[in-house]
């Protein structure tokens, strides 16, 4: 399917944009439902109103809105736990965020390129690797949220030395093949 | 920001507030960023092997042609899952129809065809290459090259066409031409009465006049039709230039320069082009269509410009034109320019002004009131001053209102040139 862009200042409402508001709702629905599960009203509310103003960001072309959204909903999501909500709605709306994050940069990459040949076949092998690794992220999510190990300081200092310096190089090594 | 930054910092900042807290839920969801990343790791694009061929149709045109550009790309390289493909365009072109960027995947071997159409402003545009940025699909990693497929289009300026320009210099060259040579010979108007030379065939027998004297016989004289030198020179000064939203006056000079560079060469004649501006850009004088291309692509790169030494006419080298040849000036004129032009004329040059009228073309773009009218006509008096001084010095001055296209505003008064300069000659 050949696309052309009409217009660069008004969004595109591509097959990855839809999916991508789909997912925002979803991600917001499931975290505004969990912070009021434990009586967080202002907070579930302020879910909502975030998400919002992402919808709005799309359509004035605000390019960082989303990614500092995203970020909002992810820490979030991690500090959901502290107030005991249930995990399924926290680790869904983490998937759902990073979803929509995902679906919107690459509807913003149709919406900056002047024409797409084989949009279709790129929105579903997009939508195939994102399902994919989702899939894997979520299955992994699950093992470690129900397995129990129990390690020593010494043992935990390790692995966070570990998991930052592993970290810094995988990143280090994405950034490096950008060039 | 960065997206590999931006989920690496938030999956780090997780690990660190779930270690901190010793919450194992937190640790959880970064492991869903962890994947994500890791993926653009797995599936980071491999070498970008691209060949591009640009194919441009057509190479020369002018500001209303469209242009059609056509990329051939084809991937010598692996499977590029996500390939962005930007056609650097230059600065004074604008694109009409589609794209100059392509979005696609290319697998191994494959090839494909992107074409997008383009109008350009008069001059040399030269393309500077292509950019071809590969991503994964999570656009986590990206590999960005360029290249160098150059390639240049030339819009050359408009040629209105003008069937005829009646000019009579002094001096003409002994090739058979459109110009007449004040010399009697064959040709087709009549010159005047000689008598019968041997050879003369008997249709130029005048025979009336034979009849008048018994013993003679005399012959019809025409006027002999030759090539002569023309010499064109197009006012660049900035200081005559008026630029208004709807476009620059100098604009219209090239299109006039354009068209009488086409109708002289047309007619056979030597014609040469001096663009006075920022610096003196001399064609030297020649014949035929390869001349026409010179003084085309000299049109199609001139720009106006300031220098001190060229801010009046005075330093127009007129030695550089050959004696009583046909100068053309191409000039929406300043009351300083007159005494070099009448000075011209004093070292005997036939010269024509075709002056451009700046302030109805300024007035174009003001308000329509009593202060505007009452300006312009002050103006326009003082313009008509210096024409009249112009005349009677025996230049011709031709004032074209550029709302009228060149030739439908020139073409009379073009092709009656001769019989107008006569005129002027008898009156002064």
């Amino acid at each position: 399917m050949n696309y052309v862009k009409t217009s660069r200042n008004q969004p595109n409402w591509s097959t990855a944009r839809i999916l991508s508001v789909v997912s925002l709702i979803i991600a917001s629905a499931a975290l505004a439902y969990g912070y009021f599960s434990v009586n967080r009203w202002m907070i579930a509310s302020g879910i909502l109103l975030i998400a919002l103003i992402w919808y709005a960001a799309v359509q004035l072309n605000w390019s960082w809105v989303p990614s500092a959204i995203f970020l909002l909903f992810f820490l979030a999501a991690g500090t959901g736990f502290l107030f005991g909500i249930d995990a399924v709605w926290l680790v869904s709306s983490a998937l759902f965020a990073l979803c929509a994050w995902d679906l919107e940069a690459l509807a913003t990459r149709f919406d900056k390129a002047g024409k797409i040949i084989t949009e279709t076949s790129l929105t579903s092998r997009h939508l195939l690797r994102l399902i994919l690794t989702e899939g894997s992220g979520l299955v992994l999510v699950f093992i470690a949220l129900s397995a129990h190990i129990k390690f020593g300081f010494g043992m935990q200092v390790v692995l966070a030395i570990i998991a930052v310096l592993g970290f810094s190089y995988a990143i280090k090594y994405l950034i490096r093949a950008t060039r | 920001m960065n997206r590999t930054y931006l989920s690496g910092f938030l999956a780090l900042a997780l690990i660190f507030f779930g270690l901190m807290v010793l919450n194992n839920g937190i640790l959880a969801i970064s492991l869903l960023l962890i994947v994500y990343l890791a993926s653009g790791l797995i599936f980071s694009p491999p070498e970008i092997q691209i060949e591009i061929n640009r194919r441009i149709d057509p190479h020369r045109a002018t500001p209303d042609d469209r242009i059609e550009i056509v990329l051939r790309i084809s991937n010598k390289g692996k499977h590029l899952e996500e390939v962005l493909i930007k056609d650097k365009v230059p600065a004074k072109v604008k694109i009409i129809s589609g794209s100059s960027s392509l979005l696609t995947e290319l697998s191994e071997n494959e090839t494909i065809e992107h074409s997008y159409t383009i109008q350009g402003e008069r001059g040399i545009h030269y393309f500077p290459g292509i950019e071809i940025s590969a991503n994964d699909h999570f656009y986590l990693s990206r590999k960005i090259t360029f290249i160098n497929e150059q390639g240049s289009i030339f819009i050359m300026p408009q040629v209105p066409k003008i069937k005829r320009i009646s000019i009579r210099p002094r001096r003409t060259h002994v090739f058979s031409g459109s110009i007449p040579a004040r010399i009697g010979g064959p040709g087709v108007e009549f010159f005047g009465v000689r008598e019968y030379q041997f050879g003369d065939t008997l249709q130029r027998i005048n025979w009336r006049a034979s009849a008048r004297h018994p013993d003679t016989l005399f012959s019809n004289e025409f006027l002999q039709e030759r090539v002569t030198d023309v010499g064109i020179i197009l006012d660049a000064r900035k200081a005559t230039d008026i630029r208004i939203p709807q476009g620059s006056l100098f604009e219209h000079k090239i299109i006039a320069t354009a068209a009488l560079t086409d109708t002289f060469i047309a007619q056979g004649n030597r014609v040469g082009l001096l663009v006075y501006g920022q610096i003196l850009d001399w064609t030297f004088p020649g014949y035929g269509k390869i001349q026409r291309e010179r003084i085309f692509q000299k049109l199609a790169r001139a720009q106006t410009g300031d220098s001190l030494v060229f801010e009046k006419l005075d330093s127009i080298p007129t030695r550089m034109f050959p004696a009583h040849s046909q100068l053309v000036l191409v000039s929406s004129l300043t009351m300083e320019d007159a005494p070099l032009l009448i000075n011209m004329r004093a070292q005997g040059y036939q010269v024509l002004v075709i002056s451009p009228d700046p302030i109805k073309f300024q007035q174009s773009s003001l308000p329509v009131n009593r202060e505007t009218a009452l300006g312009a006509r002050l103006a326009q008096i003082e313009r008509k001053l210096l024409f009249n001084k112009l005349r009677h010095a025996g230049l011709v001055v031709l004032n074209w209102d550029v709302s009228i296209p060149f030739n439908q505003a020139m073409q009379v008064a073009l092709s009656r040139l001769a019989l107008w300069s006569h005129h002027l000659r008898g009156r002064i």
